[in-house]
């Protein structure tokens, strides 16, 4: 459990430079690096997944034939991962974008989601190429016009380091800050953005409302980005009970 | 061995992209092939097909930014440049009509078809922009199936009895018009004596633009208005040739619409309660009933150009792209004899040259849009279509 911590204590001070302020991140460390107290059963079994190696472009091609491999080479008994149900080998194919569509998706609507998100890049597009053509030359160059890119920064700042979790002891419900996965942080932050972007009734469509506020994200500005330091700063308030984690 | 053999070339294959034949010339992106001609009408068939050109600024406000989508009006104002495609259609259409004018011939009529998002309204543009440097009169109607989609002023029509007046829409076009034929209107004058109503008329020889202005400042007529100066059209009274520009012209042979209307009286089946409502039909609109008398063929010295588009069909033709089955029996017949123009799909160098300019003027800001498999992926997946191409340039 050590080493996990540790982990996670590099992780932090790896990434100083991702969420904008090296106190966070010094705070946030020093309330890992409180031992936690562990309540689990001794006997509890912890399932684990098996550290397959992600499918790369080296691997057999499962759509061309095969037979011009030899018997004897590892690519044909090397186990892999299969890839992913909505992963396309494209050379605009970015995952973060991909999975930042997965988490929009309603009733299994993907496709119709697709078209939303070419218009969202096209309205970043329009709004940051507007900006930059208001902008005085010397800025002109800071301004990131690339929607992938945006979109990276945006989710990068919108990223927790630390949640909160709830933990029920001794008939108190206690707010406990806990480290997360590299996944479940990406996932707070789609789920951050998410809720940014949602405008009440008919007023606006998604497209706009969103690529406003992973604009404002990017530029660390906006509500997605309010929420995170909202939650940072929560976490920070009850760090004395960091040690009621359960990991 | 054999398999073996085949094998091998297939992994040869897969090393050069398998859409690589609809974009032209490997290498990356390459300068857009641009021409100086910016005058429509100059444009030829041997010299400019293919090449990207920027339209003039008169040219642009007045007619051929109306013929365009709003994303692509936009895209325009957020690069700050212009630059449109010189295709085949539009070059053919303007040779036929350079000389036709003038002659005692009826109306020439054209329909473009072609995929929803191939051009055809682009193509429009173009020759509209043509005709309107040579000096004729433009009649251009962008917005009809929206008319019969969403109306909301619906009232009683005076001067054609049994149908039903769109002030709004009415006072709009009559706006439109004006702004379009700017130069060309103070020398028009009407022939016959216009009566609106009991009381009020306006005199034979008045200009045009009274006409207008008279029908702006009472919008219960302005419906009347259209129809008074088609009918002056349609006289021979306009001493310049007239171009009549018809975006999908298959909602003129509507049955159904988006408007319900309670005034029509209809004997009500078993058991049906009133107030019973249906449909406004196309026939029953005067603004279009008007339009329509302009696309028939018995009136000289113009010529008529409109476009059949699956974007104006009703819910059973959704999928449809043909003329004859947009238009249906009825209209099929009411235009027959026309001139069909396809709008094809863009060919590789069309393709190249678009994707050249898209990458020129920074709208695809993605690394992977300058690779040779980029471009090959954008042409595969807008297939030739130029809309599509222009949504999912949006993405790259």
């Amino acid at each position: 459990m050590s080493q996990l911590l540790l982990g996670y204590a590099s992780r932090l001070l790896g990434c100083q430079s991702r969420s904008g302020s090296a106190a966070t991140t010094a705070a946030a460390a020093a309330i890992l690096s409180q031992q936690p107290v562990r309540h689990k059963s001794p006997l509890q079994k912890v399932r684990k997944r098996g550290p397959f190696p992600e499918w790369t472009k080296t691997d057999p091609d499962p759509h061309l034939f095969t037979r011009h491999i030899p018997k004897t080479d590892e690519r044909r008994t090397k186990a892999v991962r299969p890839p992913g149900k909505y992963q396309i080998f494209s050379v605009h194919y970015d995952p973060i974008v991909n999975s930042f569509a997965g988490h929009f998706v309603k009733c299994g609507q993907r496709d119709k989601l697709r078209d939303v998100f070419t218009q969202m890049m096209a309205e970043i597009k329009h709004i940051q190429m507007a900006r930059r053509n208001a902008a005085p030359p010397e800025e002109k160059a800071s301004i990131e016009v690339d929607p992938t890119r945006v979109i990276h920064k945006a989710v990068e700042n919108c990223s927790p380091l630390l949640i909160i979790k709830h933990v029920f002891r001794g008939g108190f419900l206690y707010k406990v800050p806990c480290p997360l996965r590299e996944s479940e942080s990406q996932m707070r932050a789609f789920k951050f953005l998410r809720i940014a972007s949602n405008v009440r009734g008919t007023k606006e469509h998604l497209y706009r409302s969103l690529a406003r506020e992973l604009v404002n994200a990017s530029n660390n500005e906006g509500k997605a980005v309010h929420a995170k330091l909202q939650l940072h700063k929560t976490c920070e308030e009850n760090r004395a009970y960091a040690n009621y984690r359960i990991t | 061995l054999l398999s073996r053999s085949i094998a091998n070339w297939l992994l040869r294959r897969r090393q050069l992209s398998p859409f690589g034949a609809c974009v032209n010339r490997r290498g990356g992106a390459s300068a857009a092939l641009l021409t100086d001609e910016s005058a429509p009408e100059r444009h030829s068939l041997d010299r400019h097909v293919g090449l990207l050109y920027r339209p003039e600024e008169a040219d642009w406000q007045a007619v051929t930014r109306h013929f365009c989508r709003p994303e692509l009006v936009r895209l325009f104002d957020t690069l700050g440049q212009r630059a449109l495609m010189v295709r085949r259609p539009a070059l053919e259409i303007g040779e036929r009509l350079a000389g036709h004018a003038g002659d005692g011939r009826p109306c020439l009529r054209f329909v473009l078809y072609g995929r929803r998002g191939s051009g055809k309204s682009l193509q429009m543009g173009h020759v509209a922009a043509a005709c309107r440097r040579r000096g004729w009169l433009l009649v251009t109607v962008h917005n009809a199936h929206l008319w019969m989609r969403h109306s909301r002023e619906l009232h009683e029509s005076a001067h054609r009895p049994g149908m039903f007046d769109t002030a709004g829409y009415g006072c709009i076009w009559l706006r439109h018009f004006y702004a379009m034929n700017q130069e060309i209107l103070p020398g028009l004058r009407v022939t016959k004596e216009l009566s609106w109503n009991a009381k009020e008329s306006t005199p034979a020889g008045s200009s045009w633009k009274e006409v207008i202005d008279y029908a702006l400042a009472r919008p219960r007529y302005s419906c009347a208005a259209v129809q008074f100066l088609i009918d002056e059209i349609k006289l021979g009274s306009v001493p310049m040739p007239t171009l009549v520009c018809f975006e999908v012209a298959n909602c003129l042979w509507w049955h159904r619409s988006g408007i319900k209307n309670d005034a029509i009286r209809r004997t009500p089946l078993q058991g049906e309660e009133p107030p019973w409502r249906a449909d406004i039909t196309a026939k029953q609109l005067t603004l279009l009933d008007a339009f329509k008398q302009l696309l028939d063929s018995d009136w000289n010295n113009g010529a008529a150009v409109m476009s059949v588009s699956p974007q104006g069909a009703l819910f059973d033709r959704l999928r449809e792209w043909m003329p004859r089955k947009l238009l249906g029996d009825e209209g099929f017949a009411y235009l027959d004899p026309f001139v069909p123009v396809y709008v094809e799909p863009y060919g590789p160098a069309e393709m190249s040259n678009m994707l050249n300019w898209y990458t020129e003027s920074g709208w695809l800001t993605s690394e992977a849009a300058a690779t040779d498999a980029g471009r090959a992926e954008l042409a595969f997946l807008s297939d030739g279509n130029a809309g599509e191409l222009l949504r999912i340039a949006g993405e790259w």
